[in-house]
């Protein structure tokens, strides 16, 4: 720091150089601007997932007990997902919902995605089936 | 006549320089010390499900599983291979029956990964999963032009 060479009680300039103070606030204002991340609140979609027994999995439901009903999801050319309700085709969500409401409310819905399809389009099934307040949903496991 | 006497003008300034290196100091450490699997962890595009719920902030054993990818797992923040997270989820798991494994799967990953990383879970005891989303109406699903053509000839 520059002190004053002579106070001969003469008046004294008291200046700050303002210039490489605003550089250095811009530099951290760029910096905290780059790195900030907005969160976006997250919410979650609850299920079950089988016990493992010694042998493996159980089995969720036996066939006599409970009527079970298979949604596959499988990828068509050009990667577009196709949703099977058992053998009948549905194209939208929309259509899978009307469905799924005219069935009863206890029925063991299946969820079957095929490997290669998108996870976003498979929380879209789920979610339809929730929407149609179905309370026992299963996604597929490979017993391997 | 009078005579005005020379005054002199001290230069009374703050020296910025060693300001600035300080601050350049900083900020080279905070570059050096960030957590870079805490970016990709938030990197994460989450599905859009408008039937989800909010996050319960009372279930006591909760455990963050992120998949990006098969080749990006983290369980919390430490990153793991598959090969490894079902011994990772017992260690870190006391009570199986009573936690929570929390999935927050990128909506643009194929399910294979999350099928696998289900399954480690499973084999790892826990039954209690939630998928995490944004809480938004689902886009509609990408049709098919065979099914666009056979709709407007049914017009």
């Amino acid at each position: 720091m520059k002190l004053p060479i002579k106070a001969t009680g003469s008046r004294i300039n008291l200046s700050i150089r303002m210039t490489p103070l605003i550089d250095v606030i811009f530099l951290l204002l760029i910096f905290f601007i780059i790195t900030i991340q907005f969160v976006k609140p997250e919410s979650v979609l609850e299920n079950r997932l089988p016990e493992r027994r010694a042998q493996g999995f159980k089995d969720q439901q036996n066939d006599w007990e409970m009527v079970r009903l298979r949604i596959k999801l499988i990828i068509k050319e050009g990667g577009r997902p196709k949703i099977y309700l058992q053998e009948r085709v549905v194209k939208t969500y929309e259509e899978l919902l009307y469905y799924l409401n005219q069935l009863p409310r206890n029925i063991l819905l299946v969820i079957e995605p095929e490997s290669r399809v998108l996870y976003k389009h498979v929380i879209g099934v789920y979610n339809t089936c929730k929407k149609s307040k179905k309370s026992n949903i299963v996604f597929a496991i490979s017993r391997e | 006549m009078r005579a005005y006497r020379k005054r002199e003008w001290a230069s009374l300034m703050i020296n910025m320089t060693p300001l600035i290196d300080v601050v350049f100091l900083i900020i080279v450490f905070f570059i050096i010390m960030i957590n870079f699997s805490e970016v990709l962890i938030r990197k994460i595009t989450l599905p859009k499900a408008d039937e989800a719920k909010e996050i319960k902030e009372h279930v006591i054993k909760k455990i963050t599983i992120t998949i990006k990818s098969e080749k990006f797992i983290f369980v919390d923040r430490k990153k793991v291979s598959l090969y490894s997270l079902e011994e990772t989820l017992r260690q870190k798991v006391c009570d199986p029956r009573k936690t929570t494994a929390l999935l927050r799967g990128d909506e643009n990953s194929p399910y294979d990964a999350i099928q696998k990383v289900m399954e480690k879970v499973a084999f790892a005891g826990i039954t209690r999963i939630e998928f995490s989303t944004y809480k938004e109406a689902v886009p509609p699903l990408e049709r098919d032009i065979n099914d666009e053509a056979s709709d407007q000839s049914n017009r």
